[in-house]
């Protein structure tokens, strides 16, 4: 390697390091198994490291890992349809019982975890990983017209479900 | 929407910690950078370029190209060489453009028919890459946290390839990348019949069979490709998820993108995401003539 992708590599070692529980939450949300979310992870940053040199810019490394990370969630999830756990069994983590103010964001909490992965990988990017829809747009490989439907819809979506759980 | 609940909650997903370190650096342990490259292997692969540097001169030097005209049996044939090559900076964007154009063919009428074909096209490429740097710029302007990193101007390049060039035909095609944190790319192919100007169609490298010989050639490559590869995914209707369905391959179309290589077959060529998952990338099957 020379010094410049010495230093892609390290910086890389840093971001994955610091950032690995980040990345376990987001495959777990769509794998919904803690051995599963493990693998996808691995294979996600092994994905990454041998594909490093298709890094130019270090300032895309967030987006540019992320995009992997999402794509073998989404991997996982082909291959193992009937396999993953159904999202209530999933929900036995959270806690039991939640204090009154929390129990809404649940409901909601519940509601995302329903939306077909598409939709959910904006919702998920936007507010729990806190990207802007450009950002979105590059991790997901859509255009930013067609981020901006999908968040609007997942939206929708959630506000019709929360109606249905609140009658 | 109460964010900062559903934030919360996002972030007491349980994590396994020392499992999930032992896995990362397991991971980092096994795809360790490799160590440099012996000294003979080095020359070796440098002998290779020198290969692969003709090649390429051919098509983007005008100069190269004009020196090879003089030598006989390569004058009578097209080359796509550069003709207009530039680079601009500005708050949205980095672009890169270099225009083809075709020369050597004896028929100033065909070439240049040909060459106003490309120029509409590369100006039609960058005013669409130019619009949607804009729109990101603006995207992110609007969606502004002061402590944002600084906007990540979008690369564009927008450049061609040569595909074969006959007395009869030439292929090439014109592509527009866009490069942020992926990359983003559209492909246009054209491949001209340099007799008369036309466009060869499959039906003409084919036959009336086209059709039939081109979505077996897919078929055929595609499950070959998934009993090689356990990695592959094609979209299919055969599976239980009808989200897909609808973009699983079934036929050629009247419009199929195809290039033609350099034995002479038509190549037909699929878009990222266009019957496969993003990360297949382009998908080309080679449909020999019977």
């Amino acid at each position: 390697m020379n010094r410049v992708e010495t230093q892609l590599y390290d910086a890389f070692l840093v971001f994955i390091r610091e950032h690995q529980q980040d990345f376990y939450r987001l495959a777990f949300r769509y794998v919904h198994c803690q051995e599963a979310a493990l693998d996808v992870v691995q294979e996600a940053l092994e994905k990454g490291l041998r594909g490093l040199t298709s890094l130019r810019e270090p300032a895309y490394m967030k987006t540019w890992f992320y995009r992997i990370l999402v794509n073998e969630s989404l991997t996982y999830l082909r291959r193992h349809r009937r396999e993953v756990l159904p999202f209530e069994e999933a929900l036995a983590d959270l806690p039991a019982q939640p204090a009154p103010d929390r129990a809404e964001a649940l409901d909601l909490y519940a509601a995302i975890d329903r939306l077909d992965p598409k939709l959910k990988t904006v919702v998920m990017l936007r507010f729990f990983e806190d990207m802007k829809l450009a950002e979105i747009a590059q991790v997901t490989g859509a255009n930013l017209n067609t981020v901006k439907s999908r968040l609007s819809t997942a939206l929708r979506r959630l506000r019709l479900a929360m109606e249905e759980e609140s009658l | 929407m109460n964010r900062r609940a559903l934030r919360e909650l996002y972030h007491s997903t349980p994590v396994p910690e020392e499992e999930l370190s032992r896995r990362v650096e397991e991971a980092i342990r096994r795809q360790r950078p490799r160590p440099r490259m012996r000294g003979w292997q080095k020359s070796l692969t440098g002998l290779a370029a020198c290969f692969a540097l003709f090649v390429v001169s051919v098509n983007l030097s005008p100069a190269f190209a004009a020196s090879l005209q003089d030598v006989p049996l390569v004058g009578d044939v097209a080359q796509l060489v550069t003709f207009d090559h530039f680079h601009q900076v500005d708050a949205a964007k980095d672009i890169v453009v270099e225009i083809p154009a075709i020369r050597g063919t004896g028929n100033t009428a065909l070439e240049q028919q040909v060459n106003s074909r490309i120029a509409d096209k590369m100006e039609a490429l960058q005013q669409e890459a130019a619009q949607m740097a804009e729109e990101y710029l603006e995207a992110y302007n609007a969606t502004k946290a002061p402590e944002d990193p600084e906007f990540w101007k979008v690369k564009i390049l927008i450049d061609y390839e040569l595909k074969n060039s006959t007395p009869e035909l030439l292929s090439f095609v014109l592509r527009s990348s866009r490069t942020a944190a992926n990359a983003y790319s559209q492909e246009f192919y054209y491949n001209i019949n340099m007799q008369t100007g036309a466009d060869v169609t499959l039906e003409d490298l084919l036959g009336p069979d086209w059709r039939e010989l081109c979505n077996q050639a897919v078929t055929q490559g595609i499950a070959q490709r998934l009993a090689q590869d356990p990695n592959a995914i094609y979209y299919t209707t055969e599976d239980d998820d009808p989200s897909d369905d609808e973009f699983a391959f079934r036929t050629v179309t009247e419009d199929q993108s195809f290039y033609i290589n350099e034995r002479g077959n038509p190549v037909v060529v699929f878009a990222k995401y266009q019957i496969a998952p993003g990360y297949m990338g382009i998908q080309e099957f080679e449909v020999p003539r019977p």
